[in-house]
C-alpha cells in the first residue's frame, strides 16, 4: 500500500511550487530587504617603496631616469675555459646578456653600457648603491642584440686568473651615457671565450662561461609625505600604495555582503596591462611610512587583478574578501586597511591615482542588506 | 480466499514493526504544505488516522477498543491493549496564480504517530505527536529592490503538539478523558539571496519565530448507548511568550516582546445508525482564534472552523468474498482556516484580508487482522481551497492516507 501511495504521489520527494508562491510573499511595505552601497572616504593613504632596493626576477633593469638609476650585477658559477695549448689562439673575449623587449623606458640619446668587475658583495642582502664598481673592462653601445661588450683577447689573462679565484665577485653592468633604462633578460649573461686553433685556423670555437647569479639594484624612491595629491603605484620605482578607511559596524540585522577600493586614475593614459596585487595589512602605520617591510603584509595576497589597464579619469576597484569587512566592521583595530602592488611595475608606466587629498579621493565601497522582513 | 487472507494479514502482522519504523522514519524535511503558508500560521492538520479521514475527520464520538479519534481524549477509554498507530501521507495539489504559471507540488507528510496503553485502573494512558498547522513553503524570487538579486526562501516548521492522554471509562455508557497538550515546534525561514553583480557575496538570513513550550488541558467526554454516541472536547486557551529571531553573518537580532496565544476551542460529534450496516457521523469543531491571537500587521486571524460529516457502509457479518468483507466509507469537510491572509495587491492587513476555505471530499476502507490487533487503513481525499481572485493563489489538491494500527495482539 505503501509503495502503492508512493509510485502515485513520489512518495516522500518534493517538488514544492516555488514560484506561484510569489503571489503570497506579502511582507509589508519595506518590502523584502534592500541592497544599497555607500562609500566611505580613506582616512589614510600614502604610497611606499619596496622592503629592498634589489630586483630579483625575470627581468634586469639598467639605466638612468631623473633621480632613478639602476644597475645589474652578475656572478660567475663556475667558467669554461679553452685549454691552454699552444696551438690555441684567443680571438675575443665578450660579456653578452639579452635584451628584455619588456623594458625600455624613457630611451634617449646614445646610450653607452659599462662593464666593471664588482667590489665583494652579499648577493643574499646586497642594497643599492652596491658593490663599487672596479675596474672597467669595456663599453658597449645599446644596439643590436644580443647586447654586447667586446673585452678583447688580452682579457684572457683576467678571465683565467678570475677563474682560478673562488671569490672572484662578478661584474656590474652600469650606464656610461646617455638616459633611458633598458632591461636584460635574467639568466642570459655570459662571458664568451671566441678561439682557433692553429690546425684549423679558420674553425671558431666558442667556450661559454654563465653568470647564473644576478640581479639589479636601484635608487630607493622618494618618501612620500604623506600630502600628496597623487599617489604613485608600480613605474621602476614599484611604488606601492596605501589605503585605509573604517567599515561602519552596519545596524543590526544588517549584511555586510561586498567591500572593494575604488581608486581613481588620473593618469598617463597607457596601452601597457598590468597586474595588480592588494594585500593586507596587519601593523598600524602612518602617512609617513615610507616602506613596506614595517607593515606586517599577508604573505597571501587577498586579490590578484589582472589585464588592469589605466585609462585616465577611469578607477580600479579592488574586492575587499566579506570576511575580513565583516571582521573589520566588528573590530576596528583590526583594520589596517591595505597595500597595493603591481607585479613587475617596470614593465608598464608609472600609475597616477588620486590620493585623499585629491578631488577624486579612494573610497571604500561597501554593500549592505538590510533585514528580510519578520514572518508575522 | 479466508486462508489466503488470514495468511496475508499473518504477513502484515509481522511487516507491521518495520512499517511503523518506516512512517517514524519519513524526515521532518519532507513535511510541505500550502502555497498560503508563506503567510500566517500555515495549513491547518487534520490529524486524525486514515480511517476517520474518509469520514471528514468526524471522530468525537468514535469509541471502542480499536476505533478512537486524536480529537476527543475520551475516545481511547475503550483500549483494552498497547496499540500503536501512525498515518502517513502523501499529496500532490496543483497551484494556480495570477501571475504566474501553474504549477504542481508533491509532499509527503506525517500528520500524527500515536501510542495507547491500558494500566491499571481502567485507565488508557496514550501519547501522541501531531502536526497542529504545516509552516512550510518554498519561493524563488526575482527582486530588484536596491542591487537586483534573486531571493530563494525555503520555510519551514510550524505548530507540532504532543499530548499525553488519560481516559477512563466511567460507566459502560459513559467516557471521560483529558490531554495534556504540548505547544512545540518552530517557524523558520532561511532566506538566500544571489546577485547579479558577482562582486557581491550572497545573504543568508535566518528568521525564527519561537515560544515557550508550555501546555493545556483538552477534556472529553462522551455517551454513547448501542450505535448511537455522542462526544464533546473543550480545549483550554494558552498564551505563549513569542520570540522572534533574525541572524544573518555577524549580527543577531532578537525581539521579545509579543504573545502567541492558543485559543480556547470545542468540538461536538455524534455517531448514528442508519441502517443495520450503515452509520452516519458528524462533527463541528472550533478553535477561537482572533485578531488577539497574534497581532501582526500581516496577518489577521478568525475563528477556526471544521464541518465534518461521513458515512460507514460496515461489511455483512457473512460476507465471504474479499472485497464485500471490506467497509466503505466516504466523507466530506469544510474548513475555514484562521488565517486571514492580506489580499492580493495589498502589502499588508491595512489594504485588506480574506480568508482561506476548503472543501474536500474523502473515500476509504480499510483492512482488519483475523485476530484484530492489527489494522491498514486508507483514504483518498480531493478538494480545493482558497480564491484565486481575493489572494491570488487558488489550490486543488489530492491526499492519499494510510494508516498502520498494531497492537500487542499482533505479536500472540
Amino acid at each position: 500500500m505503501l509503495a502503492l501511495a508512493a509510485s502515485l504521489f513520489g512518495g516522500c520527494s518534493e517538488r514544492a511550487s516555488r514560484l506561484t508562491g510569489n503571489e503570497r510573499l506579502l511582507r509589508g511595505d519595506e518590502g523584502l530587504g534592500t541592497t544599497n552601497q555607500s562609500d566611505t572616504l580613506v582616512d589614510r593613504d600614502t604610497y611606499v617603496a619596496p622592503r629592498t632596493t634589489a630586483v630579483r626576477g625575470p627581468t634586469l633593469l639598467v639605466g638612468i631616469q631623473g633621480t632613478y638609476e639602476s644597475r645589474a650585477l652578475f656572478r660567475p658559477s663556475t667558467w669554461t675555459l679553452p685549454d691552454t695549448l699552444v696551438t690555441t689562439v684567443i680571438d675575443t673575449v665578450r660579456f653578452r646578456v639579452e635584451f628584455d623587449p619588456r623594458v625600455d623606458r624613457y630611451l634617449a640619446g646614445n646610450r653607452v653600457l659599462a662593464l666593471h668587475t664588482a667590489a665583494a658583495w652579499d648577493t643574499t642582502n646586497v642594497e643599492w648603491p652596491g658593490p663599487a664598481p672596479g675596474t672597467l673592462l669595456g663599453t658597449g653601445p645599446d644596439g643590436q642584440a644580443p647586447f654586447t661588450i667586446e673585452l678583447g683577447a688580452s682579457a684572457i689573462t683576467q678571465v683565467r686568473a678570475w677563474a682560478a679565484d673562488a671569490t672572484f665577485p662578478g661584474f656590474v653592468l652600469s650606464i656610461d651615457s646617455g638616459t633611458g633604462v633598458r632591461g636584460f633578460l635574467a639568466g642570459t649573461g655570459r662571458i664568451e671565450i671566441v678561439y682557433h686553433t692553429t690546425l684549423a685556423p679558420t674553425t671558431r670555437v666558442t667556450k661559454v662561461t654563465r653568470l647564473p647569479t644576478d640581479l639589479s639594484i636601484q635608487t630607493p624612491a622618494a618618501p612620500a609625505t604623506g600630502s600628496e595629491s597623487t599617489l604613485l603605484l608600480g613605474g621602476l620605482f614599484q611604488s606601492e600604495v596605501l589605503l585605509r578607511a573604517p567599515v561602519a559596524p552596519p545596524p543590526a540585522g544588517f549584511s555586510i555582503n561586498g567591500a572593494r577600493f575604488v581608486a581613481h586614475l588620473l593618469g598617463p593614459a597607457s596601452p601597457d596591462t598590468v597586474e595588480i596585487r592588494a594585500y593586507r595589512i596587519r601593523n598600524a602605520w602612518t602617512e609617513g611610512a615610507s616602506i613596506d617591510s614595517t607593515l606586517g603584509l599577508d604573505a597571501t595576497p587577498l586579490e590578484t587583478l589582472t589585464g588592469v589597464r589605466v585609462v585616465a579619469g577611469d578607477s580600479i576597484a579592488i574586492p575587499i574578501p566579506i570576511s575580513l569587512a565583516r571582521e573589520w566592521s566588528a573590530d576596528s583595530t583590526s583594520n589596517q586597511g591595505i597595500l597595493i602592488r603591481v607585479t613587475n611595475s617596470f614593465y608598464a608606466s608609472e600609475i597616477e591615482v588620486g590620493s585623499r587629498e585629491s578631488v577624486t579621493p579612494p573610497v571604500l565601497r561597501v554593500n549592505t542588506t538590510s533585514p528580510p522582513p519578520g514572518r508575522f | 480466499m479466508s486462508a489466503s487472507r488470514n495468511s496475508w494479514v499473518a504477513r502484515l502482522g509481522m511487516a507491521a514493526p518495520f512499517l511503523a519504523a518506516a512512517l517514524i522514519a519519513v524526515p521532518a524535511s519532507a513535511r510541505a504544505s500550502s502555497a498560503y503558508s508563506a503567510g500566517g500560521l500555515g495549513e491547518p492538520s487534520l490529524e486524525e488516522p486514515a480511517r476517520l479521514r474518509a469520514l471528514g475527520g468526524a471522530g468525537a464520538a468514535e469509541h471502542g477498543p480499536r476505533a478512537f479519534s486524536l480529537v476527543n481524549p475520551a475516545s481511547v477509554a475503550e483500549v483494552d491493549h498497547l496499540i500503536l498507530e501512525g498515518t502517513v501521507m502523501p499529496s500532490m495539489r496543483r497551484v494556480s496564480a495570477l501571475s504566474f504559471p501553474s504549477e504542481t507540488a508533491r509532499e509527503t507528510v506525517v500528520p500524527s504517530l500515536r501510542a495507547l496503553v491500558r494500566i491499571p485502573g481502567r485507565f488508557t494512558l496514550g501519547g501522541a505527536y501531531l502536526v497542529g498547522t504545516n509552516g512550510r513553503f518554498g519561493i524563488d524570487r526575482p527582486e530588484s529592490s536596491g542591487a537586483p538579486s534573486t531571493l530563494r526562501i525555503d520555510g519551514s516548521g510550524g505548530i507540532d503538539l504532543i499530548r499525553i492522554t488519560l481516559a477512563r471509562r466511567l460507566t459502560p455508557s459513559v467516557n471521560l478523558g483529558a490531554d495534556y497538550e504540548v505547544i512545540v515546534g518552530s517557524f523558520r525561514e532561511d532566506w538566500a539571496r544571489d546577485f547579479v553583480d558577482p562582486a557581491l557575496i550572497t545573504t543568508r538570513d535566518t528568521l525564527e519565530t519561537t515560544w515557550e513550550r508550555q501546555g493545556r488541558w483538552r477534556f472529553g467526554a462522551q455517551v454513547h448507548h448501542g450505535t448511537w454516541a455522542l462526544g464533546g472536547v473543550y480545549e483550554l486557551p494558552r498564551r505563549l511568550p513569542l520570540a522572534t529571531t533574525q541572524r544573518t553573518a555577524g549580527t543577531f537580532v532578537r525581539e521579545e516582546h509579543r504573545n502567541l496565544t492558543i485559543p480556547s476551542g470545542f468540538t461536538v460529534g455524534g455517531m448514528a445508525p442508519l441502517t443495520d450496516r450503515l452509520r452516519a457521523v458528524g462533527q463541528y469543531r472550533r478553535a477561537n482564534w482572533s485578531r488577539a491571537s497574534l497581532e501582526s500587521d500581516l496577518a489577521d486571524f478568525r475563528a477556526e472552523q471544521r464541518w465534518s460529516f461521513g458515512l460507514e457502509l460496515l461489511p455483512a457479518a457473512d460476507a465471504s468474498r474479499f472485497l464485500t468483507r471490506l467497509p466503505l466509507r466516504v466523507g466530506a469537510t469544510v474548513l475555514t482556516w484562521p488565517d486571514l491572509l492580506v489580499r492580493a495587491g495589498a502589502t499588508d492587513v491595512s489594504g485588506g484580508t480574506a480568508g482561506v476555505k476548503e472543501v474536500a471530499f474523502s473515500v476509504g476502507t480499510g483492512l482488519r487482522s483475523q485476530d484484530r490487533g492489527g489494522a491498514v487503513d486508507l483514504s483518498l481525499e480531493a478538494g480545493s481551497r482558497g480564491d484565486k481572485d481575493a489572494l491570488g493563489i487558488g489550490e486543488k489538491f489530492v491526499r492519499f492516507a494510510v494508516s498502520l494500527q498494531v497492537s500487542d495482539d499482533t505479536w500472540k
